[in-house]
C-alpha cells in the first residue's frame, strides 16, 4: 500500500485564501445554490470580477442563462430564492440601469460581513445568451451539459415575459426599494470619487422621488417625465408638499457628497410617507435594518 | 442584587404574557458600563464552531466560556462543575460579571447568529438529567429582527437587561436581517442564588409582538410558493420558506414541519414527509407516548 501525501498550500497560498474577496465567497454560493434547479443553462459573471478590477465595494454581476420555457417561472420567484438562500434585505430592484441585453435585470442588497453587498443578476433566456455574449465580456462559470436547443414556443413565451416585464410600471412598493438600492450605489460612488456616475444616480433619486409621487397620487397619469407634475400631483397639499420638497433638492449641488445622498433617501422616505404610508409600512423593518447597516458603514469609515 | 445588576420595576402582567413571562423574560438591568466592556471582549473572541447543526440553517456559531474540558472549542452541553475555558481567561469583565453573579454554572457561552440564520423550532434539554435549570441570557449586541419565537410570539430580546428562557418548551430564534446577534448564554442550576436573581420576571410591550394566525388563504399559497421553487428544483429553498413561517404566524407545535410533511406528500415523496416527520420528532424531543 502506497501513503499518499496532500501538498501543503504555501504559506502565501494561505495569505491568498485569506484575503479571499468576499466577492468570491458569495459567487460560490450562488453557483452552488443556483445550479441546483433545472432550469438555469449558464452562469456567467461580468463586470470587475470578470476583468479583474474588483475592489471591496465591487458589486457581484452574474448573468444567468434561463431555459426559454421556464424564464417566467424563475422571475417570478427569484425574489423567494434569493431571499431563502442568500437573506436579501429587500426585494429585488428592477435594474433600470444595465443596458438591453436580451432580457430583465435585478439588484440586490445581501448582508455579508457587517455590510450590504450589492448583488447585479441579469435573467437571460437561454436562446439570447450567444447574443448577449457577442455584446458584453462575460465569463462562463458554469453552464449545463444537458441546455438542449430552445423550441420556437418557448422562444415565444420567453420574449413575452420579458416584453411583460418591461411594460409594467413600478409599483410605490418598488419604487422604494429603488431609493434604497440607489442610495447605496450612489454612495459607493462617492466613496470612489466617481463623480460622473455619482451624477447620473443623483438624478435617478430624483426621478424616482417624482415618479413616487405621480405613482401614488396620479395612478393614471398620461404624462411621463417631469411634464405636468404642477397641474396633477399639485392638485393636492400633499401633492405640493412633496413637489416643493422636490424643488428644493433639486436646487443642491449637482454632484453629490455623502451627506446629501442620505439627505434625497431621507427625502424619499419622507415623500413616500406622505404619499404611500402603507407601502413604506410594509417595508419598516428592511428601511430599519438598511440604515443600521448605513451606521455601521458610516462607523467603520 | 450586584452594584452592576439592577432590578427592574415592578410589572402588572395581563394572564397572557403572565404565560409568556415563565417561558421568557427579563430579569434585571445590566450596567451600561459593563455591558460595553464585555461587547468588546466578545467581539474580539473567536467564532467557536457550528455546533448543532441539525437544529439550524447554518450562521449559528457558539465558543464555550465554562464548559467541562476548558476548551473553548469544546460546545457540547452537560451536566456537572463547569470550569473555565481558556478563553475565559483573556475575557476578564466577563469572568468578573459571571463571578459576581454568584449562581452555580452549569455551562457558559458566547453565541453569535449572522444575517439571515435561523435555529429551527426546538427543545433543549431534553438529554440531560432532570435537574431544574434555566438559561440566562444576556444580549450583547443586538438588532429589531434577532426574535425569538415561542407559544406563537415574537419576542426580542433587548440589549440592556438578563433574560431568562425556559428552553423546555418549544421555541426558535432569528436574524432575519442581521447585522450579528451576539448573545452570553448561562445555563445555571436553580438555587437560592438563581431565585433571588429571578424574583421579579417581567416582559415590557415593546418586547413582545404576538403573530398573526395563518388563514386558510394564506396556506395554500405558502404551500403553492413552495411547491414552485420545488418545482424548479430548488427543493432546499422550498422547505425553508416553511420552516421560516414558524418566524412570522402563530403555528401549533411542529406545524412548520408539518407543513414540509404535506409539501412532500403532496409532490409523492412519501420518504421525505415521513423525514421530516421524523425530524420534527427529534428537535422537540418527543417521547413515543406524546406521538
Amino acid at each position: 500500500m502506497t501513503a499518499t501525501t496532500l501538498a501543503q498550500p504555501s504559506p502565501l497560498d494561505q495569505i491568498a485564501a485569506a484575503n479571499r474577496p468576499v466577492q468570491l465567497t458569495v459567487l460560490d454560493s450562488l453557483i452552488t445554490a443556483l445550479t441546483q434547479g433545472g432550469a438555469v443553462t449558464h452562469l456567467l459573471v461580468r463586470g470587475s470580477l470578470a476583468t479583474g478590477t474588483a475592489d471591496r465595494l465591487s458589486d457581484v454581476d452574474l448573468v444567468i442563462g434561463v431555459r426559454d420555457g421556464r424564464l417566467a417561472e424563475l422571475m417570478a420567484h427569484l425574489d423567494d430564492l434569493m431571499a431563502v438562500q442568500f437573506g436579501v434585505l429587500l426585494p429585488g430592484w428592477r435594474d433600470t440601469i444595465v443596458g438591453p441585453l436580451g432580457g430583465a435585470g435585478y439588484v440586490y442588497l445581501v448582508p455579508h460581513a457587517d455590510r450590504l453587498l450589492q448583488l447585479d443578476l441579469y435573467l437571460c433566456p437561454a436562446s439570447g445568451i450567444e447574443r448577449l455574449r457577442g455584446r458584453v465580456d462575460a465569463r462562463v462559470l458554469w453552464q449545463n451539459p444537458d441546455a438542449a436547443i430552445t423550441a420556437p414556443a418557448d422562444r415565444d413565451a420567453s420574449a413575452e415575459t420579458l416584453a411583460r416585464f418591461a411594460d409594467t410600471p413600478a409599483s410605490c412598493g418598488q419604487l422604494l426599494v429603488q431609493a434604497l438600492v440607489l442610495h447605496a450605489m450612489l454612495r459607493k460612488r462617492i466613496h470612489r470619487g466617481q463623480a460622473f456616475i455619482a451624477y447620473e444616480l443623483l438624478h435617478l433619486m430624483h426621478t424616482t422621488i417624482r415618479d413616487l409621487a405621480r405613482t401614488a397620487l396620479v395612478p393614471h397619469s398620461r404624462h411621463h417625465g417631469w411634464y405636468h407634475l404642477p397641474d396633477e400631483v399639485g392638485r393636492t397639499d400633499t401633492g405640493r408638499n412633496a413637489l416643493a420638497q422636490l424643488t428644493a433638492a433639486l436646487s443642491d449641488a449637482p454632484l453629490p457628497n455623502a451627506d446629501q445622498a442620505d439627505r434625497v433617501l431621507n427625502l424619499a422616505l419622507d415623500v413616500a410617507g406622505q404619499v404611500a404610508p402603507q407601502a413604506v409600512a410594509e417595508l419598516a423593518d428592511r428601511i430599519a435594518a438598511y440604515r443600521l447597516y448605513q451606521q455601521r458603514e458610516n462607523e467603520a469609515a | 442584587m450586584t452594584g452592576t445588576l439592577a432590578a427592574l420595576p415592578r410589572q402588572d402582567a395581563a394572564a397572557g404574557t403572565r404565560e409568556l413571562v415563565e417561558q421568557v423574560a427579563r430579569l434585571v438591568e445590566i450596567d451600561g458600563a459593563l455591558l460595553e466592556r464585555m461587547q468588546a471582549e466578545a467581539l474580539g473572541a473567536p467564532l467557536g464552531v457550528v455546533a448543532y447543526g441539525d437544529y439550524q440553517s447554518g450562521g449559528w456559531w457558539t465558543v464555550s466560556l465554562l464548559n467541562h474540558s476548558g476548551d473553548p472549542m469544546d460546545t457540547v452541553i452537560g451536566d456537572g462543575q463547569a470550569r473555565p475555558t481558556s478563553l475565559l481567561a483573556q475575557m476578564p469583565a466577563t469572568a468578573e460579571f459571571l463571578d459576581g453573579l454568584g449562581l452555580d454554572l452549569m455551562y457558559v457561552r458566547l453565541a453569535r447568529l449572522g444575517p439571515n440564520s435561523f435555529l429551527w423550532p426546538h427543545r433543549d434539554y431534553a438529554e440531560l438529567s432532570d435537574t431544574p435549570r434555566h438559561r440566562l441570557h444576556v444580549p450583547l449586541l443586538t438588532n429589531s429582527s434577532a426574535t425569538l419565537v415561542t407559544h406563537g410570539t415574537r419576542v426580542h430580546m433587548a440589549a440592556g437587561a438578563m433574560w431568562r428562557l425556559t428552553p423546555t418548551v418549544e421555541h426558535g430564534v432569528c436574524n432575519a436581517t442581521g447585522p450579528d446577534r451576539l448573545h452570553l448564554i448561562a445555563d445555571v442550576y436553580a438555587d437560592d442564588a438563581y431565585h433571588r436573581l429571578a424574583s421579579n420576571p417581567c416582559l415590557l410591550d415593546d418586547d413582545v409582538a404576538p403573530l398573526p394566525e395563518l388563514s386558510g388563504a394564506d396556506r395554500a399559497a405558502l404551500l403553492g410558493k413552495a411547491d414552485a421553487l420545488a418545482d424548479l428544483g430548488y427543493t432546499d429553498a422550498a422547505e425553508q420558506t416553511l420552516l421560516r413561517t414558524y418566524f412570522g404566524v402563530a403555528l401549533p407545535e411542529g406545524g412548520a414541519y408539518d407543513l414540509i410533511a404535506e409539501l412532500h406528500e403532496r409532490r409523492g415523496n412519501t420518504a421525505a414527509a415521513e423525514r421530516w416527520r421524523a425530524n420534527r420528532d427529534r428537535l422537540l424531543a418527543r417521547t413515543a407516548d406524546a406521538r
